[in-house]
């Protein structure tokens, strides 16, 4: 095994690890916002991780640069999505607060 | 001028972040796919009238260094917060929504906040007062009120870190609050 | 390798069983919108790792197609479901 398959055989398996723990969470937490957090950031460091285990697999710098252009996104894009779809749910008033110990927006 | 100054600046960051895309996009460096881009993010501009992205008008590199290395510490361990409470119980998990008011009035540092805390351990945005600078914040897991209070710590410590790290005009002013 | 492969795509397969049971069950249009999102990365994902293992690069760019169409496919329906239950 090279260098380079040393790296893709650490990362791409704790990738997909990080990915599957996400997606359990996006299964089994009680409400909305919690299931929220599981689909943003396990899934963003999985694909993060999966991407650079990919990369030395590529075989050339220039067939690898998409795959920054792709985790960069990534890192853009997750935040502004889960933003997106919690504060509709938000306002739509889709968020249960049987499952919050406080709300300081009650009052409003 | 200034203003003028820093709107050109803003474009031609925005124009040079698009260029680095489409040459990544291409996967190679030569003279064709420069002339290329250079015409795309011209046609771009003229036809879709990119907004104008807030700027920073100085930028500490040892700070920002610093700032991007916790952000991605915090995305490490936030996913292990959130997995582990999605492999023990999940069913019990509670949370929060705590309001913070920002400090700065800065549209970049607020972006940079509101991004990071999304991806921080446990909080998430749901709403955002651009006028009052006050941020609705999804927290987990949260179990009591001073739980709620180290989670809005931790997101003013973010804050500052991103104002020592970028320092902008709309916080420098002497009458801000 | 392909020891390696096998193991990621599975972890990989049951993450995206996982997000459908979620995307079947609702129980709000957001959880549902919510599921679609995690399921482009992980289609993202899969397919990256399908790239390594027939060592084919030209995938990188449908890579690029699919995080942006997941990204504003998310983005555009939370607004419009948001719209809708605000309308009533």
């Amino acid at each position: 095994m090279s260098p380079g398959d040393i790296v893709s055989a650490v990362l791409l398996p704790l990738g997909a690890a990080f990915c599957a723990v996400g997606a359990l969470g996006v299964l089994r937490f009680p409400d909305l916002l919690t299931r929220l957090h599981a689909a943003t950031k396990p899934q963003t460091i999985g694909l993060v991780l999966v991407l650079a285990g990919v990369a030395p697999q590529a075989g050339s710098v220039t067939a690898a640069t998409p795959l920054l252009l792709v985790a960069v996104f990534q890192l853009i894009t997750a935040p502004v999505a889960a933003q997106t779809i919690g504060g509709a749910a938000y306002r739509a008033g889709a968020v249960d607060p049987g499952h919050l110990v406080l709300d300081e927006t009650a009052g409003d | 001028m200034n203003a003028a100054l820093r709107r050109t600046g803003s474009r031609l960051g925005m124009a040079g972040w698009l260029l680095a895309v489409w040459l990544l996009l291409w996967g190679r460096i030569d003279a064709l796919t420069v002339i290329g881009g250079v015409i795309a993010v011209v046609l771009a501009y003229a036809v879709s009238r990119l907004p104008v992205v807030p700027l920073a008008a100085r930028v500490r590199p040892v700070r920002l260094a610093e700032a991007a290395l916790e952000f991605a510490w915090d995305l490490v361990a936030s996913s292990i917060v959130i997995g582990w409470h999605a492999l023990r119980a999940p069913r019990r998990i509670q949370g929060a929504i705590i309001e913070v008011d920002a400090r700065s009035r800065s549209e970049i540092i607020l972006l940079a906040v509101t991004t990071s805390i999304s991806l921080r351990p446990g909080t998430l945005l749901v709403d955002l007062d651009w006028d009052r600078s006050i941020l609705r914040i999804h927290a987990m897991p949260v179990r009591s009120p001073r739980e709620a209070g180290a989670a809005r710590d931790g997101v003013l410590g973010t804050e500052r870190r991103l104002m020592r790290a970028l320092v902008t005009p709309d916080d420098t002013r002497p009458e801000e609050r | 390798m392909s020891v390696v492969y096998a193991v990621t795509m599975a972890l990989l397969g049951a993450a995206v069983l996982m997000t459908a049971a979620r995307l079947v069950q609702g129980p709000s249009t957001f959880d549902r919108i919510m599921a679609v999102d995690v399921l482009s990365v992980l289609l993202v994902c899969g397919i990256a790792v399908h790239a390594a293992v027939w060592g084919e690069p030209a995938h990188a760019a449908i890579l690029v197609v699919i995080a942006l169409l997941g990204f504003v496919g998310s983005v555009t329906a939370a607004r419009l479901a948001a719209q809708r239950e605000a309308g009533g």
